[in-house]
């Protein structure tokens, strides 16, 4: 041996050495810049949210198609882990923990749901990832759980302002009757706390105030809820629920000649309210941070690829709907501040990434998205966006002047 | 566009004036009888089996939302209600046989949890299936099938409401006579006091036990599609709450007694309108398990219920 390492054979020994150390040494390192960025997907694809969040995968699948084909995140493809929420509080808090300690996720999007989010939030700001939800729009949620918990959405006191203001001119409106459901976060928020706030601060009255109307998500009856509607006078009514309820009450109202137009919070913007209210549903009015056929070339662009998807996988009506938008625009900002904050993917680097991505997002101004440009609210967690106010009809959302 | 209509004229759109407390209160009424003929349907449906074989059938609710889902499937296909009515009622008849061959027929001898405990695994499996196969939004039966509404005073009544109380009263009065006069109703009333004796005296049980569980199938099916008429959901998740509405109607009224079934469906229905008109949508649950709870407390066997081990079984 020591003959080896004196000799002519002994220097070739070691220079081979020294080349086959430095090849494993980059392999390594490429194979290590190639692994990929595991985001988390905390969607409802069962239950009360799945038709939403079914659809929400087709805007997941886009983005991070698009973006691997343009070379990933600094060289690193994006790769989702899909779990369902059931759409359930208690199943979201535990797919959070999960994706966060088990999997091993940079960054998590959803949930969907105000409810979900109250619950799961917490876990993920005690954990230290970001999660971004779609669709919460209850005031205070991600407030409540910062500094990790974002919304890519405009909270439901924003949306109702314009919303309020222009059904209000139009119909002349002076007096309302407040609907709402009584089990869903957002709904309550809005029925409760929303809505009569913005109703009050615009001069209208409340006729049945401190006596609101109500109902629970996925009630199939509204007779009595629109029978005690008329016992009272009034020239509008303002609606705090999902577009769901929104079909069954509108349509039972109008069956019962209660024919007063309506306002309703952002949950309405469906294109399912249309097709289902059919005439009961003409004329509503509500408030979105996108409809589908904004003439942005972008939005064309994505919109018409998002339908032929859409159609292969049999979703009907297969136009995108503002989440589907919002996923879309969440996965865009978490790969632009991975790139710009340069994040490692290392293992060792969890903890240190997972914070990068929350400054990175804390710190966005005017990111580009589809329908309008994104920045966040560093006291509430909320995106700021562009607010369009659009109305029912001829079976489509049209918008407002 | 997504549908074919003009838009309404919106600014010309106004209330119909305001109705006085005494005509809120009698419209409520209605409103609470005719939510009750539904609860009263599944109720029979319940009671049937109950009666005759002292079984929970807790799958009976998605049975419900199978009727619907069929018959608005049948409509989709272009076969007419009527016919897409029958052929849905034809196939809950036929799930419920399914029920009865997998759930009740090799577990007859086993402690009666044990079948319950399986006809709640049909219903959890019944419900992912319609989620899995028809998807998890809600549909509707086509516009041109909505219901007609009448006018009688102050109070509005809908063609499907009529429909759901005639349906609820036709039944009461058939079944009655089915189980009272004809063979298999004979056949019914013998398996219901004790299967082995019946089949000793050469009544054929199995038949007689298929026959009823078709029956009550046939049962659940028709009032959701009458459901799905009436309020144009339709939905994987439909049957969870009439279902077990349905229960605590059939406890109310007296288990395994048809008209009792009714009687309790009707005061389900009538407690839980009032409540939600005057108290809210939150006092519903509250309002309709708390008259459960105090039926059970005054009187154990239900409103027609008997107490006697030798009473006359459904």
């Amino acid at each position: 041996m020591a003959a080896l390492r004196t000799g002519k054979r002994g220097k070739i020994f070691l220079l081979e050495t020294l080349i086959f150390l430095l090849i494993f040494a980059m392999t390594t390192g490429v194979a290590l810049a190639q692994q990929p960025i595991k985001i988390g997907v905390a969607f409802g694809l069962t239950g009360l949210w799945s038709d939403w969040c079914k659809r929400d995968l087709i805007a997941v699948e886009m983005a991070m198609e698009e973006i691997n084909a343009a070379g990933g995140v600094n060289g690193m493809p994006l790769k989702p882990v899909i779990y369902d929420t059931a759409s359930k509080p208690s199943e979201a808090t535990r797919v959070v923990r999960k994706l966060a300690t088990d999997d091993k996720v940079l960054a998590i999007l959803g949930p969907f749901s105000s409810s979900e989010c109250e619950v799961a939030f917490p876990v993920g700001n005690r954990i230290g990832i970001v999660m971004i939800a779609q669709a919460s729009s209850k005031p205070g949620v991600a407030a409540a759980n910062r500094p990790y918990a974002f919304r890519n959405k405009v909270d439901e006191l924003r949306l109702a302002i314009p919303a309020i203001k222009k059904w209000k001119k139009h119909h002349n409106i002076k007096t309302v009757a407040i609907v709402h459901d009584a089990k869903d976060a957002v709904s309550r928020a809005l029925g409760t706390t929303v809505l009569p706030g913005v109703c009050k601060k615009l001069g209208i009255k409340i006729v049945n105030e401190g006596k609101y109307v109500t109902y629970t998500t996925g009630d199939f009856d509204m007779r009595p809820q629109v029978t005690r509607l008329k016992g009272y006078e009034f020239d509008g009514i303002v609606f705090g629920g999902v577009y769901m309820d929104g079909v069954t009450f509108i349509k039972e109202a109008r069956r019962q000649g209660v024919n007063q137009p309506m306002v309703g919070g952002n949950p309405l913007m469906h294109l399912l309210f249309l097709l289902r209210g059919g005439k009961a549903a003409e004329g509503v009015y509500t408030s979105s941070e996108f409809y589908y056929w904004m003439p942005k070339p972008s939005v064309q662009k994505f919109t018409k690829e998002y339908i032929k998807r859409a159609k292969n996988k049999g979703f009907d009506p297969p136009q995108p709907l503002q989440f589907d938008v919002n996923v879309y625009d969440s996965i865009y900002m978490l790969a632009h501040v991975m790139k710009e904050r340069g994040i490692t993917n290392k293992p060792g680097d969890l903890a240190r990434d997972r914070e990068l991505i929350m400054k990175g997002l804390t710190d966005l101004k005017g990111f580009p998205g589809l329908a309008s440009e994104i920045s966040f609210n560093k006291k509430t967690g909320d995106a700021t966006k562009i607010i369009y106010v659009v109305k029912a009809q001829g079976g489509e959302w049209v918008l407002v002047d | 566009m997504l549908i074919e209509s003009l838009p309404v004229p919106v600014d010309h759109l106004r209330g119909n004036g305001v109705l006085k407390g005494e005509e809120l209160f009698i419209q409520q009424l209605f409103n609470g009888v005719m939510l009750g003929s539904t609860y009263s349907l599944i109720a029979i449906a319940f009671t049937l089996l109950m009666g005759i074989l002292n079984m929970l059938n807790f799958a009976i609710g998605e049975v419900f939302m199978l009727g619907a889902i069929f018959g608005l499937t049948f409509v989709n296909l272009g076969l007419s209600i009527y016919t897409a009515f029958s052929l849905a009622v034809i196939c809950t008849g036929c799930v419920c046989l399914v029920i009865e061959r997998f759930s009740f027929r090799p577990l007859r001898n086993a402690p009666p949890l044990v079948p319950l405990l399986s006809t709640i695994g049909f219903s959890i499996l019944f419900q992912n299936i319609a989620e899995n196969i028809w998807g998890s939004e809600r549909s509707q039966f086509p516009e041109w099938m909505e219901p007609i509404d009448f006018h009688i005073g102050p109070i509005l009544i809908s063609s499907t409401q009529l429909i759901f109380l005639g349906a609820a009263v036709f039944l009461m009065v058939g079944l009655d006579l089915f189980i009272q006069r004809t063979r298999i109703g004979r056949g019914m009333r013998s398996v219901a006091e004790n299967i082995e004796t019946a089949s000793i005296l050469g009544v054929d049980s199995n038949l007689i036990i298929s026959t009823t569980f078709f029956v009550s199938g046939a049962l659940a099916g028709a009032s959701g599609i009458l459901f799905g008429l009436s309020f144009s959901i339709v939905s994987p998740f439909m049957g969870m709450e009439p279902g077990i509405k349905g229960i605590a109607a059939m406890i109310v009224g007296g288990m395994g007694n048809i008209r009792g079934a009714i009687v309790g469906g009707m005061l389900i229905g009538i407690i839980e309108v009032l409540s939600v008109a005057y108290l809210g949508a939150t006092a519903r649950d509250f309002a309709v398990y708390g008259a459960l709870f105090l039926v059970l407390v005054i009187r154990p066997q239900g409103i027609l219920g008997m107490i006697q081990a030798e009473r006359e079984r459904i």
